[in-house]
């Protein structure tokens, strides 16, 4: 309320402080609210300066992140087609090979990433064994670069080489695309670092049988719209980081009658069907991936912007871009998982969080979502499902806006928290909650669990440093 | 006769539920006669069709195509419909909060809860204050920051920001407000009366609001604006703000400012606003005795506060004050304890807890004692190395930095004050020791007792105890009461900090007098 209108109206007093500072007000019939005031940013004063250089020019930084957020909530991710990645994936070329998270030498790589980087070289006919693909490393005969960088992404290891197969999606609104792999299953799988002749034969089927099927019908429909699969999965209890059933099956219903056409007399009709809906419930997450990729890349750029554009794992390091700081990482060592592992399995097992997937908490899916998601509660380690609300409830309070193309349904409607806000966190402390498997350390055993990861906070923290050098003191 | 419109809404997905409610909300609109929203599939144009609400823009529609059709008597109710139908749409659902711990541990969450909250009072650690208050301008609510240890630099950036939003920063580092009878901070209970005050001293406002009211009169508002605010770095931002709120509040008779010395530029302005306003404007500037350029601008001026309020109570009322100097303070009993002084006993000790009550007595002092010495000296005043140990003549603000440094006010809880009264008085050296009483909201329960206790637990050397009490009748420590504890306890209580001062003045008199004749 403006000053001058101050003396015309009721005192009405908000107090960060002296408690007895209130009792006065009351009395006078003043109107007060007490607050039991924490120490923003847990305390740390040279965050409280940062913050303080940031809320003056509040309304610039509120401008671009609106404009950030809405590009995010106007994306309309359609997914065109599959494709080898040599022919769409830029930049992408022969003994290239794309990884998860923030850039990362093979010698720095984690077990799984390397077990997965082997394999992807062997699989492409550049090595015949870890050897000769390790000896060719060493050699500088391979390039390596992640997955980010070629508007692409990949769950757990994440690994993208020319000949594999990935799903094209077009964000229609801004017309760029993204890029990501096709889900292999569970099990002995590459993205956990398997290399075997069992997971090198699956990525084949995968290329030969499996992609240009689907493609077909994918082609046929004329293109497949995932946010409405998303809008709608949501209302059906997936959050589509940890939990794709519904997704899956409502992908699978919008394409089954030409994908039926298509297989009506490919002798491996069964095996695509059987591949696509009856052994794999997190298919679709390699399309909420791209579809996320796709929405977010938009929100890149954008100056004055503190709006988070990825987060995303390599297994050693977590990694951060910001809207307006462009494509710098600010990077800090991964954290494990907190969750179940499967019987067998311990903590000691587990390697630290992995993957691009945490692209999808970006536009406010997976943990953001997992109020709405009361099946992942238990499995994600939330405990309650009140407690999976409480963790969305707490993701508003670092987000820019709710999603109201995204509503979730048991959360009287809510649009999910979507555009998470450095300044937010950091001054919050809430750090984002990120809904994930965990692999097993060593490369090839695959899946050891599921649970919820949180960025490191240091990260924000050097983000916010640079964004205020960058945009402020200037 | 009726009429029909559709929106289209291409690649949007809604579950049914939602839809139906949209539906039945649009339904319920005067002059609508049938609404329906609904996903474009086959199965759902036929319901269009049925429900007379198809067109061609139905018809086309694809299947992921979210279609609202409405039917209307007319043109006006169609619209209405229309546009309902969006805002549904578009609206964000905010979720019922089920606060688990009704704890609220930050300015956003309070603002979740009090939406009308027009002003956040600040007294965190400086190191966070600053941060809350931007964020308090930025939701448009005034700011009282108590708090202090903020930099100058941060202090004009905040008071920039508030000024072009229309808002006002008192502080850093204010005591005391009084918005619409509301006290903010340290603050007594005053009476409403026709005077507005601005001020950038905590006390200063205490002792000229609690004057006012003793003399019968009261005021409209008081603004604090922190100490810093007349200086030039700050150049008088939120003063001039708070000094145009109050020429354009019709309840406002007479403006009142009290405030160190301003700055040349900030001088200017003041002057530039008498002449601008009707309205008479009295000032203190604390120690000041140059008031001419005041005076030839339409101005009024009090040399002390005392005068200050006696100025403004005689420009509301057009009658005079009715006061006798000294009145209440027994001359006899007086005389009598100046001649049992000690030859060791010659200083005096003046120990504050309001800032700009000790100001206001050493400017006064200084003119006829010396040397003295200060942890907060003004021009011609000695700095005071080590604060803990007093010499000579010495003022002491227990209220500043140094004192304060983790530790409450000496208003609020006067433990530290009253260990250094206690330290004075059996001091041999010492004949008088001159202190304040403010009482009010925010100040402790009792202070005279507090003080007076400090005074019995004294050794066998006494010195001369001279006080004044800052507050009113209305307080809820109440004037009169304060008064007589002290007064019980040996002190001389003058009427205001000025006269307290002028007895200092008395009293070194007689001692001089007293050497002379020796």
């Amino acid at each position: 309320m403006k000053a001058n209108e101050l003396i015309n109206n009721e005192v009405n007093v908000i107090n960060i402080g002296l408690k007895s500072f209130t009792e006065g007000i009351k009395k006078e019939n003043g109107k007060v609210l007490d607050t039991d005031w924490l120490p923003p940013a847990s305390g740390d004063t040279k965050m409280v300066d940062l913050l303080f250089k940031c809320e003056l020019h509040a309304e610039e930084i509120n401008k671009a992140n609106e404009k950030a957020v809405n590009i995010i909530m106007s994306g309309q991710p359609v997914l065109k087609g599959i494709k080898q990645a040599k022919y769409v994936v830029p930049g992408l070329k022969e003994r290239l090979i794309l990884h998860a998270g923030p850039p990362v030498e093979y010698k720095d790589m984690c077990g799984p990433m390397q077990g997965a980087v082997v394999g992807a070289m062997i699989y492409e006919g550049w090595a015949k064994d870890k050897a000769d693909a390790e000896k060719q490393i060493a050699n500088g005969e391979i390039e390596f670069d992640c997955n980010h960088h070629h508007s692409a992404v990949g769950p757990m290891t994440g690994i993208i080489t020319s000949s594999m197969p990935v799903f094209e999606v077009v964000n229609e609104t801004y017309g760029n695309y993204a890029y990501c792999t096709i889900n292999e299953g569970i099990g002995e799988v590459m993205r956990f670092g398997a290399n075997g002749p069992k997971v090198i034969s699956k990525l084949h089927w995968l290329e030969d049988v499996f992609a240009p099927a689907l493609n077909e019908a994918i082609q046929k429909t004329g293109g497949v719209n995932l946010k409405n699969i998303m809008a709608q999965a949501l209302a059906m209890g997936d959050e589509m980081h940890q939990r794709n059933v519904a997704a899956s099956l409502i992908f699978y219903k919008t394409i089954c009658s030409e994908l039926t056409e298509v297989i009506v007399d490919n002798p491996h009709g069964k095996e695509i069907v059987e591949f696509l809906v009856k052994k794999n419930d997190q298919f679709f997450l390699n399309l909420a991936m791209a579809a996320s990729k796709s929405i977010m890349d938009k929100a890149r750029n954008i100056p004055m912007s503190t709006v988070v554009t990825a987060l995303s794992r390599n297994g050693v390091d977590f990694g951060l871009n910001v809207s307006s700081l462009g494509d710098e990482w600010f990077t800090a060592p991964c954290l494990k998982p907190v969750g179940l592992y499967f019987p067998g399995y311990s903590e000691e097992d587990a390697n630290p969080d992995m993957g691009d997937s945490s692209i999808t908490e970006c536009i406010g899916i997976g943990g953001c979502a997992m109020g709405c998601s009361p099946a992942v509660v238990n499995f994600v380690g939330a405990g309650s499902v009140a407690k999976a609300m409480e963790y969305t409830d707490s993701m508003a309070e670092i987000t820019v806006a709710q999603n109201y193309n995204l509503p979730m349904p048991n959360m009287n409607f809510v649009g999910v928290p979507c555009g998470f806000d450095i300044r937010k966190i950091v001054s919050s402390g809430i750090l984002p909650v990120i809904n994930t498997g965990m692999a097993h350390k060593k490369a090839g055993i695959g899946q050891v669990g599921a649970g919820i990861v949180n960025p490191p906070m240091d990260i924000f923290k050097q983000a916010l440093k640079k964004f205020v050098e960058e945009y402020i003191d200037k | 006769m009726s009429c029909l419109d559709t929106i289209i809404l291409s690649n949007t997905y809604r579950d049914s539920v939602f839809l139906m409610k949209i539906s039945a909300e649009v339904a319920k609109i005067n002059g609508v006669i049938e609404a329906a929203a609904m996903m474009a599939t086959e199965r759902n144009k036929d319901l269009f069709e049925k429900s007379n609400l198809s067109n061609e823009k139905v018809c086309n529609a694809l299947s992921d195509d979210l279609v609202i059709s409405v039917r209307a008597e007319n043109e006006e109710a169609l619209q209405k419909a229309l546009s309902k139908a969006n805002e549904m749409l578009s609206s964000v659902n905010k979720a019922e909060k089920t606060d688990k711990d009704n704890k609220i541990k930050t300015l956003e969450a309070a603002l979740q809860v009090d939406k009308e909250a027009n002003v956040l009072l600040i007294s965190c650690a400086g190191d966070y204050a600053k941060y809350e208050a931007v964020k308090g301008l930025n939701n448009g609510l005034n700011i009282m920051l108590y708090s202090d240890n903020i930099s100058v630099e941060d202090e004009l950036a905040l008071k920039q920001l508030a000024h072009q939003k229309q808002l006002i920063v008192m502080g850093p580092d204010c005591g005391s407000s009084i918005i619409n009878g509301v006290p903010l901070a340290f603050a007594n209970r005053v009476g409403k009366g026709p005077i507005g005050v601005v001020g950038a001293s905590g006390t200063g406002i205490q002792e000229v609001t609690s004057l006012l009211d003793r003399y019968g009169c009261g005021i409209t508002q008081a603004f604090g604006t922190g100490g810093r605010d007349p200086k030039e770095e700050i150049n008088g931002i939120t003063m001039m703000d708070c000094l145009e709120i109050i020429k354009n509040d019709p309840n406002s008779k007479v403006i009142l400012i009290v405030s160190k010395p301003p700055c040349k530029s900030v001088l200017k302005k003041i002057i530039e606003f008498i002449k601008s306003t009707e309205k008479p404007v009295v000032v203190n500037f604390a120690g000041e005795d140059d008031y001419s350029e005041i005076v030839q601008a339409g101005g009024y001026y009090g040399k002390s506060l005392e005068e200050t309020a006696m100025e403004a109570y005689r420009l509301a009322t057009g009658k005079e004050v009715e006061y006798e100097l000294f009145s209440g303070i027994d001359f006899n009993k007086l005389n009598k304890e100046i001649a049992n002084l000690l030859p060791s006993q010659k200083y005096l000790r003046a120990i504050y807890s309001g800032g700009s009550l000790c100001y206001e007595a050493m400017a006064e002092i200084k003119k006829y004692v010396s040397p003295i010495l200060s942890n907060t000296p003004l021009k011609g005043v000695e700095k005071l190395e080590d604060v803990k140990k007093s010499r000579l003549n010495t003022f002491l603000d227990i209220g500043d930095d140094e004192f304060t440094v983790g530790k409450p006010h000496p208003m609020i809880d006067p433990t530290i004050k009253c260990k250094r009264l206690e330290a004075e008085i059996s001091d041999e050296e010492v004949a008088i020791v001159l202190t304040d009483c403010v009482i009010g909201y925010g100040s402790c329960d009792d202070p005279a007792k507090a003080i007076a206790e400090a005074i019995n637990e004294k050794s066998t050397t006494k010195a001369i105890v001279v006080a004044s009490v800052c507050g009113t009748q209305k307080d809820y420590q109440i004037y009169s009461k304060q008064v007589e504890i002290l007064r019980d306890a040996g002190v001389y209580v003058a009427q205001s900090n000025y006269q307290a001062a002028k007895l200092c003045e008395y009293i070194f008199n007689k001692l001089s007098e007293a050497k002379n004749e020796g």
